[in-house]
């Protein structure tokens, strides 16, 4: 019989998000499929027990001594608020949610317990388990972790220490970046926009720009930004996009907790003003910045902090107060939006007739109130706008380029949160 | 599926485009259910009852032994006491925590500032101390304050506007106790005024060139 552990240790990269969350700012992020069919809530609930199962580690809550197994039953439920809405730590709840509402199937993750690509692991495992649930016969062609596996070790590991190579990489304040501010929508709530467009045009609209599409999207982004919230008479500083990066393309970690960097990729309002400065800009700093050696340094800078003996030595609130101060100072002030690609999607065969498209949400900041995040799946790219604020004009630019450069139709829909009066 | 010919985008699950909010033919099934705010799961913001609580102790204790021990001719030192507690609230929930404009804080700090001293001064034997030296300077230190953030700081025509506001109203407080006969030394008073009107002149003149470029758009200069 598998011993169930009774605490995991909170790994290095997830030791900023519990003093540094609130309402605003909930470190919530969501991985959602669209079913063809509508959701079975009872087949969902048995796939939720079994996925919690398997991933045991994920079955937690946050503790003194670190994550520590749950106690209670965790029951699915039906979606009725808005997207990444805060979960209460100190209530001793379980970490994650699992919702849904139509043909959707949510999962809604607290980021100290997985990045986006720990996130997609469960969510893979989610959907695997609903749908044998519901009798479908699928082959795993070892793209899943499967129910009923023993958990290994290194799922859970702190791949942050166990990669880091003690090197010494300097701390650079970057200077602040350009904020997009406009009028805030009602608090408790946050409007998200989902925009759904096929690979394959988006795919040659990039190679005509010798880009990838994430450099293709990210100087869209970065042109679209300088277009509708720059005003040319007063704001001067660069443009920002905090890119995260899975190390785990660098690195063989075989982690589901978090292994990623955030890079910071620059762009001056001068190279900004077209969008064949914002790429030029874009591609070089971005390929720069994901060299092996460039990520090897980001590790570095996190552990090194981390790992230092004064920081460990130092008394828990007054290291959680460091790390407030580090993530408004080093975080929040150098950048503009975080733009994450949690990628394609990689289902086997069998499942892929039942999904629709995906969709991927990153939770907003104060000072970051509009943030997107892009997934595929099937051959569909969704980029999903999550925000705080009412102004839509950088979507409508963002999209409206995209339909004309790539010939491709985007499909758009979005919650309610702010314009229930029909007011956007 | 509806289409938006504005934005050139089909509309999913709403009768009216996210994205210009113009109406759609066409509605589909609901991609979201109605939108309540986050319930049972926010924190809930946390009142200040202790820091009140404790407020409310210190000047309480110190009216009562203010009042016990003064004999005939004490003051009511309890006040200095009571206004610093005042100025800590304001400081604390308005200057750090609010999010109204710049000019607008400090106004307000210079105000509670003056009422702060005269306070002082009042308890301390009304030497006039206070409008004769320190409300003088302490205006020049708040001038001087708006200059450096105007001149360091990103800010539109509407905020540059307010801290003139504010400069020009830092000159008029110290005139004010020459007004009232209150002010006996009243340099300090005209170079804070003096000073006050050379920084607006400047902030109208050469601060910012493209204010001025607004400033003749907006006004037909």
């Amino acid at each position: 019989m598998q011993k169930i552990r009774e605490t995991y240790p909170v790994d290095t990269a997830a030791k900023l998000f519990p003093p540094t969350a609130r309402p605003t700012n909930t470190s919530v992020f969501r991985l959602s499929v669209l079913l063809k069919e509508a959701v079975n809530q009872e087949a969902l609930q048995k796939a939720a027990e079994k996925t919690l199962e398997r991933y045991p580690y994920m079955a937690v809550t946050l503790g003194k001594d670190g994550f520590e197994t749950a106690r209670t039953p965790f029951l699915v439920r039906e979606e009725k608020g808005t997207p990444c809405a805060p979960l209460d730590l100190k209530k001793g709840g379980f970490l994650l949610r699992i919702l849904w509402y139509g043909k959707r199937i949510s999962v809604e993750m607290f980021h100290a317990l997985a990045d986006g690509a720990g996130g997609l692991a469960f969510l893979k495992t989610l959907l695997y388990c609903y749908l044998t649930a519901l009798g479908a016969e699928i082959n795993p062609e070892g793209k899943l972790l499967l129910p009923g596996e023993t958990p290994q070790s290194g799922e859970y590991e702190d791949s942050f220490l166990k990669y880091y190579d003690g090197r010494k990489a300097p701390v650079q304040k970057m200077p602040p970046a350009f904020k997009i501010k406009g009028e805030p929508l009602p608090e408790g709530g946050r409007n998200v926009l989902h925009g759904v467009i096929g690979v394959e045009g988006l795919k040659k609209a990039a190679r005509r720009q010798e880009a990838t599409i994430t450099e293709y999207l990210c100087a869209l982004m970065v042109y679209s930004i300088y277009r509708e919230c720059v005003d040319e008479n007063v704001d001067d500083e660069p443009i920002v996009l905090s890119v995260p990066v899975n190390l785990r393309g660098t690195l063989p970690s075989q982690t589901v907790r978090n292994f990623f960097s955030i890079i910071n990729v620059s762009v001056p309002p001068e190279y900004a003003k077209t969008f064949g400065g914002a790429l030029q800009a874009i591609k070089t700093e971005l390929r720069e910045k994901t060299r092996a050696e460039s990520l090897m340094d980001a590790l570095a800078q996190s552990c090194g902090v981390m790992e230092h003996p004064v920081v460990k030595a130092v008394p828990q609130f007054m290291r959680d107060a460091g790390m407030r101060f580090v993530f408004a100072f080093f975080s929040e002030d150098v950048k503009t939006m975080t733009v994450s690609n949690v990628g394609m999607i990689d289902l086997p065969a069998d499942m892929q007739p039942y999904v629709e498209h995906a969709e991927s949400v990153i939770y907003p900041t104060e000072r970051s109130p509009i943030n997107c995040c892009l997934c595929s799946v099937n051959g569909k790219l969704t980029v999903s706008f999550i925000r705080t604020i009412k102004e839509t004009g950088l979507m409508r630019f963002f999209f409206g380029f995209l339909t004309r450069e790539t010939g491709e139709e985007v499909t758009v829909y979005a919650n309610e949160w702010g314009t229930s009066d029909g007011q956007v | 599926m509806g289409k938006c010919e504005y934005c050139g985008v089909t509309v999913k699950g709403s009768e009216s485009c996210p994205l210009c909010g113009r109406p759609v033919q066409g509605k589909t099934e609901k991609m979201y259910p109605a939108c309540p705010a986050d319930q049972n799961e926010i924190p809930e913001k946390r009142t200040p009852y202790w820091p009140a609580v404790v407020t409310a102790g210190v000047v309480g204790i110190c009216a009562l032994v203010n009042l016990v021990t003064r004999g005939s001719s004490g003051g009511y030192w309890c006040l200095d006491i009571a206004v610093i507690f005042a100025y800590l609230w304001v400081l604390v929930l308005h200057t750090v925590k609010s999010k109204t404009r710049g000019s607008f804080k400090l106004m307000l700090q210079a105000c509670l500032i003056v009422a702060m001293l005269c306070v002082f001064d009042w308890n301390a034997g009304r030497g006039l101390w206070s409008v004769n030296f320190a409300i003088p300077f302490a205006c020049i230190g708040m001038i001087f304050l708006a200059t450096y953030i105007v001149m360091t700081r990103k800010i539109n025509w509407s905020g540059y506007i307010g801290y003139m506001v504010a400069v020009a109203l830092f000159g008029q407080i110290p005139i004010m106790g020459i007004l009232l006969g209150l002010t006996h030394f009243v340099w300090p008073s005209f170079a804070a005024a003096g000073y006050a009107v050379f920084t607006f002149l400047m902030m109208l003149m050469f601060a910012n060139g493209r204010y001025k470029d607004a400033q003749t758009r907006r006004f037909r200069f």
